[in-house]
């Protein structure tokens, strides 16, 4: 992008010079064909007049024709155009305002035989020339001008300039020269673009680093001066962040101390009351309260990523939850194995796990884990023959606390934070959670978790 | 607590006057003798005083915190400890294991679940050998941590276990080498930790086996002695 612009910038600045440099030497040119006309009309004016039609006949060429006559013979053309006001504002300037001079632009036969110069006509040569004529020398093509200037004696003398229409591009010099001068700017940029992108793109990836590990090592700060400032930006943002998380910490260590200790006490006192069946149901409330608590305490203090980790069959996970669930009365099966042991955090995962479990069986009494194991992933789904999550409500699900209507009205207990516990737990392994609808039905919640490799080999 | 004859003496040590009070209350309901102590000092002024069966340590507390305490009590003495925490995270439990806590409740607990425990370390202590407690086994290459609960492979995979499976290994690991019939497993499951069982406690052994990489047809860790029961024939090393 950067590149296509410079090499834009330097053609369009290149063109604008061959204009400037075609414009600059019809002026010159047209100047001197100017200036060469008045020295001539003067010297004529000068000489006796039986002497001029020698001189007229010496200095007569092909590019200048001169004739001499008693009158101001009226020549056919067109007297209007800029370029012969032009022509002869310059000559009046010369001679000064008591010489007529008359100017007009006539149609002459183009020289076809003879180039202006010794080139022959290459490709580069005719492209050359045409771009001379068309585009930078704005000047009617085939065009003389016809100048009369009338001598002190009365006598007129008429010069017949061919406009010229010299090389003025001369794109073989210009070429090699754009194209080096291309090369250099395309180098440069790419070295100038490679030092700002480096740092942007270690920046990226510390930037990435500090979403999956908060005390992840701070930033380089060099570089070009935005760069360092964004570098020592995100520092800061680090560093606040860091400051942030170890005062929620702290405040939530201290909340949760408390509000533990108050059920304890509770708890311990429903145990000093007579059996009845309002203790009993004093004991289960309190045991639901301890578990909302736990579980809202733990969904606030978040996933730990990377930390736990261990090298674990996933298929004895799996298999272990069917059993605990089983124990508890839950119809579990397990479906599929993972080849290889994976690296994770076993109990992190066997948490969210058993949440989907746990919703699978609140839903439609019964889950079935499936394990696919690819090289590079893990997937652990969790099925039910229930008619799943509508798909109006699935991007709600989850939101903390938030429990689809039927859960609510069946006074099922649970916090509302089982499936955004278990997403977390996925992403902090790196991987994510998906809702698929299963055909003809069924409803399944996978988790997907990259294979990572462990950063050292843990030996126990 | 029937068959105890004397009662055993547990010293209280949290710092919440309606903790202490009512654990008291509650532990005295069911037969033992109770001490109290609200810190470090005062828990060292009751050990001085007479004879302790068992310490319910409380881990925040002001002063001398219980990690520490427990390091303390540990250097001198071979009283049993149960930390008690509010805190939840694993690394406070398998620190505090490590100090030489016997067991770890975490806050809030069934009071049911502390009682359990304390019978479980009282009777696992007062077994008679005045050793240190199990952490840990080694049989065939493999690994069970007891304060972390993991069992690994002999290539260092770690393998969860269900609950029932880990209390059956256990068991098969505290009992090796000898015959376990299967009416003395299930007694020996029920006699931990209530649960409902609905399986077949073959079934159970199987599972363990698969998980350990035998075959049911020729297992080389867990064995069937046929109409006996089932036996560990690995070599296990208690690790303390």
């Amino acid at each position: 992008m950067l590149l296509l612009g410079v090499i834009l910038a330097l053609l369009l600045s290149a063109s604008i010079d061959i204009l400037d440099r075609g414009r600059a030497f019809y002026r010159s040119t047209t100047l001197q064909v100017a200036e060469h006309i008045s020295d001539i009309a003067r010297a004529l004016d000068a000489v006796n007049p039986a002497d001029r039609e020698r001189i007229v006949h010496q200095l007569s060429d092909r590019r200048l024709a001169i004739a001499l006559s008693r009158n101001a013979a009226p020549v056919d053309g067109m007297s209007e155009r800029s370029y012969a006001r032009a022509f002869q504002a310059m000559l009046q300037r010369n001679l000064g305002s008591n010489w007529p001079v008359h100017v007009l632009l006539r149609h002459v036969r183009r020289p076809r035989s003879r180039p202006s110069s010794s080139f022959s006509e290459t490709p580069v040569n005719l492209l050359d020339r045409y771009l001379t004529l068309r585009l930078f020398y704005r000047a009617p093509r085939g065009f003389a001008f016809v100048t009369q200037i009338g001598l002190h004696d009365g006598s007129w003398v008429t010069f017949s300039a061919r406009l010229p229409y010299e090389h003025v591009a001369r794109l073989y010099i210009l070429l090699p020269k754009l194209g080096l001068s291309l090369a250099i700017a395309v180098i440069l940029v790419l070295i100038a673009a490679r030092w700002v992108t480096r740092p942007m793109k270690k920046m990226a990836q510390a930037a990435l680093a500090l979403g999956q590990n908060l005390n992840s090592a701070p930033l380089e700060e060099s570089g070009p001066e935005e760069i360092r400032a964004t570098a020592r930006a995100l520092n800061v943002m680090q560093l606040r962040v860091q400051e942030y998380v170890r005062d929620r910490a702290a405040m939530l260590a201290a909340l949760s101390h408390d509000l533990k200790t108050f059920i304890t006490r509770l708890r311990l006192r429903t145990e000093l009351l007579p059996d009845s069946a309002h203790r009993n149901r004093l004991i289960k409330d309190i045991s639901d309260m301890g578990a909302m608590i736990g579980a809202t305490l733990e969904y606030l203090r978040g996933i730990d990523p990377g930390q736990g980790r261990t090298q674990f069959d996933a298929t004895a996970l799996a298999e272990s939850i069917r059993i605990d669930a089983g124990d508890m009365g839950w119809d579990v099966t397990v479906e599929g194995e993972a080849g290889a042991p994976f690296y994770g955090n076993p109990q992190d995962l066997r948490r969210c796990i058993m949440n989907l479990v746990d919703n699978a069986i609140k839903y439609a009494g019964r889950a079935t884990i499936r394990i696919s194991d690819r090289p590079a992933e893990l997937a652990i789904a969790v099925c039910d023959p229930g008619a799943g999550i509508p798909p109006q409500q699935r991007d709600r699900v989850f939101e903390p606390f938030y429990r689809s209507q039927p859960e609510r009205g069946r006074d099922r207990e649970g916090t509302g934070l089982g499936l955004n516990i278990a997403r977390t737990i996925a992403r902090a392994h790196g991987g994510d959670m998906v809702l698929q609808d299963l055909s003809p039905s069924g409803f399944c919640v996978a988790i997907r978790l990259p294979r990572r490799l462990p950063p050292v080999t843990t030996t126990v | 607590m029937t068959k105890t004859a004397p009662a055993p003496h547990i010293l209280i040590v949290d710092d919440d006057d309606s903790i202490r009070s009512l654990l008291k209350e509650y532990l005295e309901n069911h037969g033992y003798r109770t001490t109290m102590a609200f810190d470090g000092q005062s828990m060292m002024q009751e050990l001085r005083r007479g004879s302790v069966d068992l310490i319910v340590l409380d881990l925040m507390l002001p002063g001398e915190d219980g990690f520490s305490l427990c390091r303390r009590i540990r250097s001198q003495r071979d009283i049993p400890i149960i930390m008690l925490t509010a805190r939840t995270d694993s690394v406070d439990r398998i620190h505090g294991l490590e100090l030489g806590a016997d067991d770890y409740v975490a806050k809030p607990f069934e009071p049911r679940e502390l009682l359990a425990r304390i019978r479980g370390v009282l009777r696992r202590t007062g077994a008679g050998d005045q050793t240190s407690v199990v952490r840990g086994y080694s049989f065939a290459d493999w690994e069970l941590s007891l304060p972390e609960r993991q069992l690994r492979s002999p290539d260092g995979v770690l393998v969860p276990l269900a609950a029932s499976e880990f209390q059956l290994l256990v068991i098969f690991l505290e009992h090796s080498q000898s015959v376990l019939s299967r009416d003395k497993l299930i007694e020996l499951c029920h006699g931990r930790e209530a649960g409902p069982y609905d399986r077949s406690i073959d079934v159970r052994v199987s599972q363990l086996r698969h998980r350990l990489g035998d075959s049911g047809r020729e297992p080389r860790l867990i064995k069937t002695v046929r109409s006996a029961g089932y036996v560990m024939a690995a070599d296990v090393i208690r690790r303390y």
